[in-house]
Formats: structure tokens, C-alpha cells, sequence
């Protein structure tokens, strides 16, 4: 049952590279076949394909190349990065999870959410970041607590779990460590504590350039007792590793071999 | 007299869910399709789950959704739960050496067939000759172990 932020303005802002072309047209289309009512879909862009392909789309865009009137934006070195990190690599192949170039690229998306806050002071309503690799299948407004300022997607996965195997069902955030909270898929309200987040992040990015995007997120969140927060339900919101490994929907998770796919149904002739 | 080939049948899988863990696939509104190494595979993952939408074609949702329940584990699942399977055939046992015309008797049908692994001298022709006395089914074990790899494609246990 929806609550009443269902009713709010929803903004879908993702953050797209040249080597996530197809993640970002698969994003569109999903936005299009939700039919969500009063939501828009945004797109960051950082270079020249992907700008080419969001606006093939007709999607509006922010170029977190263009940091005018953003001083902290500048600190980051987006514009090198973003050219070198995606340039060298081939088509939808991204840079490697961890390397100092992905690390760089992940602090882009900071300034992509932090140029659209910044640059919509009066926004209201809800705002949704999803990295491309999301797909929607509902409309997740009625599943943002009213007095939440920010609501993200529980990252479950091996090592976030202090008991063993990650918990899919029943997430104990007590009993977890690590940056458990997903900096690829969170909504967020425009709430003053929201907008000083952001401008947080920039900060902490350029002091600590080699910190990873959602952990910088994470520290900062629970730092600050002044945000209300809450994860996203994880039978409701999962994370590939729930999706894929541990929730049994898939053929991958049958015997007798994983790789073999469906298997004929097995009877004796009549 | 307990279901040995369904014991068999569930010592050769992963771990069933509980109730309490079993997922609806109508509440799920949003899945991030992280922790996949490689972004190709990752792409290929999601597209040979429908979870993606490769084309225009209207009714994505609709179909990524009959395709978190259809899963062959899901399959799976269910029919471990509700089968029944036939340890007294329909025909008396009329073990002779080779399977008979007639009325074949059924052995966990619709389930996928499990290898029971094991080394010579274990016992395992015992064995193997209890459950061919027990169900009236014999299926001859192939001589070449490179063979088993092909098991699951085994398409009958009897052949007429």
C-alpha cells in the first residue's frame, strides 16, 4: 500500500559513461514502460557519447563536466577523469571495480547529485539516484517513509554480514559491517540536511581521494545524527548479490549444474 | 518406507528456502545489478533473466516478472514439496534383468536426475542394485565416467 509521498514529484537522476551505453537505454525504456505519473528521468553525463545518447532520447542532462559555479567540483578533477577513465576502455566494458580511475569516476557521480541539488534550490518532492544498472519494476515512492530525509538500497553481500552468510531476509544492521548502504540507488528529499550532505561529500572527496564513493557516503551518514535514514527493504529493494546468488528465482541457483539452464523434464516412456 | 530417490534428489541441491524466505516476485519494485564482476557479464546475466529491456517492445515488466517466477529453481522447489513419488509402481516389480512394456512406473517424474558419487569398493553396485530391487527401474551406469557429464541429459530412465 502506497503512502503519501506517492503523490510527490518523483526526479529519476542516474549518472551515465560512454561505457554504459546500453545500461542507460535499458534505464529509459524501463522509465517509459513504468508510466510513472509526475516523475521525470535525468541524466548525467561524462563525456561526449553518453551526452550524444541521452540527448538522442530526448532526456534532459547535466555534464558533470561543467562544473561552472561549483569551486568544490573543480577540486575533484572530474574533467580528466572522466575522459581518461572511459576513453582507454572498450565499449560497455567500465572501468575495474577499485582502481584509482573507478574510484575517480564514482566521486562524478557526487557531483552529479551535488550540481542537481545545487542547481534547483526550490526542488521539491522526492528525488531517486540509480546507477544505470537498475531496473524499476514498481513505482518506489510508497516505500519512502514520510520523516526520512534519505532511504537507501541495503548492499547485502559477502562480507557485510558478521554472522556468516549475508542476510537477504532478515538484514541486522547491528550485526553488519562495512559500507552496507548503496550509494547507486537511494531517494532523497530536498531537506536542508540533504543539500549540507552533498556539499560534505565534495569536501570529503577531495580530502580523502583515494575513499570509494559509498564509503565516503556511509561515514558521513552516520555521522551525522541530524539525517534520518532508513535501508530500503531488501525483499522489496536487492542487491545483485540477493538477486543473483542467494534468492532462489533464477536458474543459476539449480543443480545439478549451473551452466546447463533449464533441464527437460525427466519421465519414464509410457 | 521413506522416498530414497527424493533423498537423494534433495541431498544433490542447494539448500531449499524456508517459507519465511521465500520471495514474492510481485513486491520486488527495484533490483541494482551490482555485485556481477565483468560488465559484460553482468549484461549478459540480466538479459538471460529478462531483468533488463533489450528492445522497445511493450510489456517488459510483465514479462521480468513471469520470469522471477518461472525459475527453474522455483520449479524446482514447488514440485519438491508436492510430489509424490511412486516407490510401489503401478505394475508390480518385475525385475529380470531389463524394463518391461507395459506400465513404466514413475520415479520422482518431472525431477531433474541426480548423481549419486562414489568410489569402487564402496559399495555403491549394492547400493545401486537396492534401489533398481526397491523401484523396478534399472538404469545401467555407463562404463566410461567421462559419461556422467552428460547425465542430466539422460532422457529416460526406462526405455521401452
Amino acid at each position: 500500500m502506497l503512502g503519501p509521498t506517492a503523490s510527490e514529484h518523483l526526479t529519476i537522476l542516474t549518472f551515465a559513461s560512454s561505457s554504459y551505453l546500453r545500461w542507460l537505454a535499458h534505464l529509459h525504456r524501463n522509465f517509459q514502460q513504468l508510466r510513472l505519473s509526475d516523475a521525470s528521468l535525468l541524466v548525467c553525463t561524462s563525456d561526449d557519447a553518453s551526452r550524444a545518447a541521452a540527448h538522442s532520447r530526448d532526456l534532459a542532462t547535466i555534464d558533470v563536466r561543467d562544473t561552472a559555479g561549483c569551486s568544490l567540483c573543480s577540486l575533484l578533477s572530474i574533467n580528466a577523469t572522466a575522459t581518461r577513465g572511459v576513453g582507454s576502455l572498450g565499449k560497455d566494458e567500465g572501468e575495474t571495480w577499485g582502481t584509482t580511475t573507478y574510484t575517480q569516476i564514482v566521486h562524478a557521480k557526487s557531483v552529479c547529485v551535488h550540481l542537481h541539488i545545487k542547481r534547483h534550490e526550490r526542488q521539491q518532492g522526492l528525488l531517486l539516484f540509480v546507477d544505470t544498472d537498475v531496473t524499476l519494476f514498481s513505482d518506489p515512492r510508497g516505500h519512502f517513509r514520510p520523516d526520512a530525509d534519505i532511504a537507501l538500497l541495503l548492499d547485502i553481500g559477502p562480507g557485510v554480514s558478521t554472522t556468516g552468510d549475508p542476510e537477504c531476509w532478515h538484514f541486522n544492521a547491528s550485526r553488519s559491517k562495512g559500507s552496507y548502504l548503496n550509494s547507486g540507488f537511494f531517494l532523497l528529499r530536498y531537506t536542508p540536511v540533504i543539500r549540507k550532505l552533498w556539499h560534505r561529500m565534495l569536501h570529503y572527496h577531495a580530502d580523502h581521494p583515494k575513499v570509494m564513493q559509498q564509503a565516503a557516503l556511509n561515514t558521513l551518514l552516520k555521522e551525522d545524527s541530524r539525517i534520518t535514514l532508513h535501508g530500503l527493504d531488501p525483499r522489496r529493494f536487492l542487491s545483485g548479490y540477493c538477486f543473483y546468488e542467494q534468492l532462489p528465482m533464477h536458474a543459476y541457483a539449480a543443480v545439478p549444474s549451473p551452466l546447463r539452464g533449464p533441464l527437460p523434464p525427466l519421465s519414464c516412456l509410457a | 518406507m521413506p522416498c530414497l530417490t527424493c533423498v537423494l534428489a534433495r541431498a544433490g541441491r542447494r539448500l531449499a528456502p524456508s517459507t519465511s524466505q521465500r520471495l514474492d516476485p510481485d513486491a520486488v519494485v527495484g533490483v541494482h545489478h551490482n555485485w556481477i564482476k565483468g560488465d559484460l557479464h553482468k549484461w549478459a546475466r540480466a538479459v538471460e533473466t529478462d531483468s533488463v529491456a533489450v528492445n522497445d517492445t511493450p510489456g517488459f515488466i510483465d514479462r521480468a516478472r513471469l520470469s522471477m517466477k518461472s525459475g527453474v529453481y522455483w520449479d524446482a522447489y514447488e514440485q519438491a514439496e508436492r510430489r509424490s513419488c511412486d516407490l510401489v509402481p503401478r505394475s508390480p516389480p518385475a525385475f529380470d534383468g531389463v524394463c518391461r512394456s507395459g506400465p513404466t512406473p514413475r520415479l520422482c517424474r518431472d525431477h531433474s536426475p541426480v548423481a549419486l558419487w562414489s568410489f569402487p569398493g564402496t559399495g555403491n553396485t549394492w547400493l545401486r542394485l537396492a534401489i533398481e530391487l526397491a523401484t523396478g527401474i534399472v538404469r545401467g551406469l555407463p562404463s566410461n565416467p567421462s559419461q556422467l557429464t552428460i547425465l542430466p541429459e539422460l532422457p529416460h530412465i526406462c526405455a521401452p
